[in-house]
């Protein structure tokens, strides 16, 4: 092994420092937002780690007969919270700017000790799915959105790996004229700001009654993921021997099953990669959701307009995002393992 | 009654393209093992194609057992192939290769499973039937396809260069377990191969192909001592044979064929063979081993020369040694022979084969 030289330890702490800057820094800030509660998302400066309690301080006013509640800050100095008498007030401030789930029998019955005792502190565990579940609760349409932006994935992965996975075979197997015209031509579509598209499909939605509907969404996402498709399938096609296929077709397999038994499995790592494209394309587009939607929004376009409309409470947007991010994640880390595992180790 | 029968069999893969394939006509007979030999782009994996079903024709017939198959796709054909990259799918274990063809039949699955372990216990590969093929050599792989080949019992065996991708130890145990598994099932078999010493250790016939024309149609024996063609005589023989191309003369004892190199009397029978070609030129062609040398000129010397190079080869040598206007290559067994001394060269009990210089076909007796 060679000892690393001065240029290249720099270089690696240059690399690394843009990870910690451009990736880690700000997921960290992302997390924390979504799991804070409606106070610390304000502290200043933020510390980006996540607090799973509440330290309060409560004091009694024998004057007004009111409790004076305090809460501590992330840098540990006493901030006004509430003054009340009344148990209800109580719960629903320790619920709503705390996160902190209590009943006001509970909170009064505990808060007793300081009329004889003088000031005491209390520490409260965080409820952590708080801010999820008010995202549900304030954002309209939160359930729907999720449910549409699912379909909207699954119709856009079924039309483009259709249309793409058959282009993609016809673009590997068989030679017709201007094909390398329409390879290009396909390139080009992906040139094409998606917004751009959306305007004149909106009118030929409305002309097909689709305006509104996830089918007509799932069209606008897969044009471009229809090339994007293709090209990706075609070069795996090319690369499986012709062999195999005729192999198939003397061991009694008609030219269908021939496709479906032997040249899909084997083209499945282009077909994962390629659905992790659709996937990610559908999943994350707010702005064509924008225009081409009117009362059934998708989930990316939900929390778009929940940090819109909250933005005095930003973590319920934040936990929106995460609510975004999860099951790309979890896409993304299933479908990774058919790409690798074909891509790395088969040969086909 | 022939049991696969080509009957002016023609392909050409563009509308206006040349004819790979030539009005082909071939009978082959059930239980043999036939042997396409020739070189590359010869036309010999085409026509295979053609038989299996995968390749299109455009003229001609295909028969096997009196009817012709050329409307029907390959599956309906009832033949198995081997193929030259094996084809063995990847994504399913060797036991799943073997059973494909027999799913496909809708054969039942204790069938199944019976004839997989036959197919494998044949191919001697049971022990590797859960494996996946990636996890196999290319000698186990080439196994496996051969127990997918032989499992769906076919009329008609077809391997395209099947031992082309093994190395030459593997080849030549593969091909007397080809010959042998063969020879048990008592299947008919065609087989591609462009190595000479493949075709002619396995094959009941050879054919040998050459710019999609048949050369000759033979067994091993005829195709290297009966050469039917210049090309049949240079590409099967290793030294390939010796060609002289002579002046046919009259004079007063007979024929004599003569050139700057060799002399060489004709008798009787040959001389009945060339005598149509008094005062012209033919090519006569001799085998390395049919050359023999002796130390003394006698009236049998074809030609004297030196040895000029001598190539050791265990039992026999190989003298190479230029001529004025050729290399000739002679097989010999005295071992002691030593480079650059004067050799008198005799053609070994008359066996010589000649070749009209314009057709470049064999010279045969005319039948009277």
């Amino acid at each position: 092994m060679n000892k690393l030289n001065g240029i290249q330890k720099t270089l690696i702490a240059l690399v690394l420092a843009t990870v910690v800057i451009a990736v880690i820094v700000p997921l960290m800030f992302f997390f924390t937002n979504a799991f804070s509660n409606g106070r610390e998302v304000y502290d200043y400066p933020k510390t980006p780690i996540l607090s799973f309690t509440v330290k309060v301080q409560v004091s009694y006013n024998e004057d007004t007969g009111m409790y004076i509640v305090k809460y501590y800050d992330r840098n540990g100095e006493l901030q006004n919270a509430v003054n009340t008498s009344f148990g209800e007030i109580l719960s629903g401030y320790f619920e709503q700017y705390l996160s902190v789930y209590r009943t006001p029998e509970e909170l009064l019955e505990q808060f007793e000790i300081t009329k004889t005792e003088g000031p005491q502190e209390f520490t409260y565990g965080k409820n952590m799915w708080h801010n999820f579940k008010t995202f549900f609760l304030i954002t309209s349409k939160a359930e729907e959105a999720l449910v549409n932006s699912i379909i909207v994935v699954i119709f856009t992965i079924i039309i483009s790996l259709t249309l793409g996975s058959m282009a993609g075979y016809a673009f590997a197997r068989f030679r017709f004229k201007g094909k390398d015209q329409i390879n290009v031509f396909m390139l080009i579509v992906r040139m094409f700001p998606m917004v751009g598209i959306s305007i004149p499909l909106a009118v030929i939605l409305i002309r097909f009654n689709l305006f509104d509907t996830m089918i007509g969404l799932a069209i606008l996402y897969s044009l471009p993921n229809i090339a994007l498709t293709s090209w990706i399938t075609s070069s795996i096609f090319v690369g499986i021997n012709r062999e195999l296929e005729e192999a198939s077709l003397v061991f009694g397999a008609n030219g269908f099953q021939t496709f479906i038994k032997i040249t899909l499995p084997l083209a499945l790592p282009a077909l994962a990669a390629s659905s992790m494209y659709a996937f990610l394309t559908a999943w994350n587009d707010t702005i064509s959701a924008l225009i081409l939607t009117n009362d059934h929004p998708t989930l990316a376009l939900a929390v778009y307009q929940a940090i819109g409309d909250n933005t005095t409470n930003l973590q319920y947007a934040a936990a929106g995002s995460i609510i975004l991010i999860i099951p790309a994640l979890i896409f993304t880390f299933v479908i990774r393992k058919y790409v690798n595992q074909m891509w790395g180790g088969v040969s086909v | 009654m022939a049991f696969l029968e080509l009957v002016d069999l023609d392909k050409r893969y563009t509308q206006k393209g040349n004819l790979i394939v030539k009005h082909m006509n071939l009978s082959i007979h059930k239980g043999e093992f036939l042997v396409f030999l020739g070189p590359s782009g010869c036309g010999k994996t085409t026509t295979i194609r053609m038989i299996s079903g995968l390749e299109e024709i455009s003229g001609g017939d295909i028969l096997i057992n009196g009817k012709s198959v050329v409307s029907l796709p390959p599956k309906d054909r009832g033949v198995s192939m081997i193929f030259q990259s094996y084809a063995v799918w990847p994504h399913m274990t060797v036991r799943e290769n073997i059973a494909y063809p027999l799913r496909l039949q809708k054969v039942s699955k204790k069938d199944i499973v019976t004839r997989v372990e036959k197919a494998a216990a044949a191919a001697n590969i049971m022990e590797l039937l859960d494996r996946y093929p990636t996890q196999l050599s290319g000698g186990q792989r080439q196994r496996v396809a051969v127990a997918r080949a032989i499992v769906v019992e076919p009329q008609i065996f077809l391997m395209d260069e099947p031992l082309s991708n093994l190395d030459a130890m593997l080849r030549v145990s593969m091909r007397s377990e080809l010959k042998n598994i063969h020879e048990s099932l008592g299947a008919t078999s065609i087989f591609v191969t462009h190595d000479q010493s493949e075709a002619m250790s396995l094959a009941d016939r050879i054919v040998i192909m050459k710019d999609g024309l048949i050369e000759q149609i033979g067994t091993p024996k005829d195709v290297y001592f009966d050469c039917e063609s210049i090309f049949v005589a240079s590409f099967i023989g290793v030294p390939p044979t010796n060609f002289f191309h002579v002046s046919v003369l009259k004079d007063d004892a007979g024929l004599l064929l003569k050139s700057q190199d060799v002399s060489y009397r004709v008798d009787a029978l040959e001389e009945k063979m060339l005598s149509p070609y008094v005062g012209k030129e033919v090519v006569m062609g001799v085998r390395p081993e049919n050359l023999e040398i002796s130390d003394t000129f006698d009236d049998n010397t074809f030609l004297t020369t030196h040895a000029d190079f001598i190539e050791p080869q265990g039992s026999h040598i190989i003298v190479i040694s230029k001529l004025e206007s050729s290399v000739i290559k002679i097989s010999s067994s005295k071992l002691e022979l030593q480079a650059k001394s004067l050799i008198h060269v005799s053609v070994k009990d008359r066996k010589a084969m000649f070749f009209d210089k314009d057709t470049e076909k064999r010279i045969r007796l005319q039948e009277e």
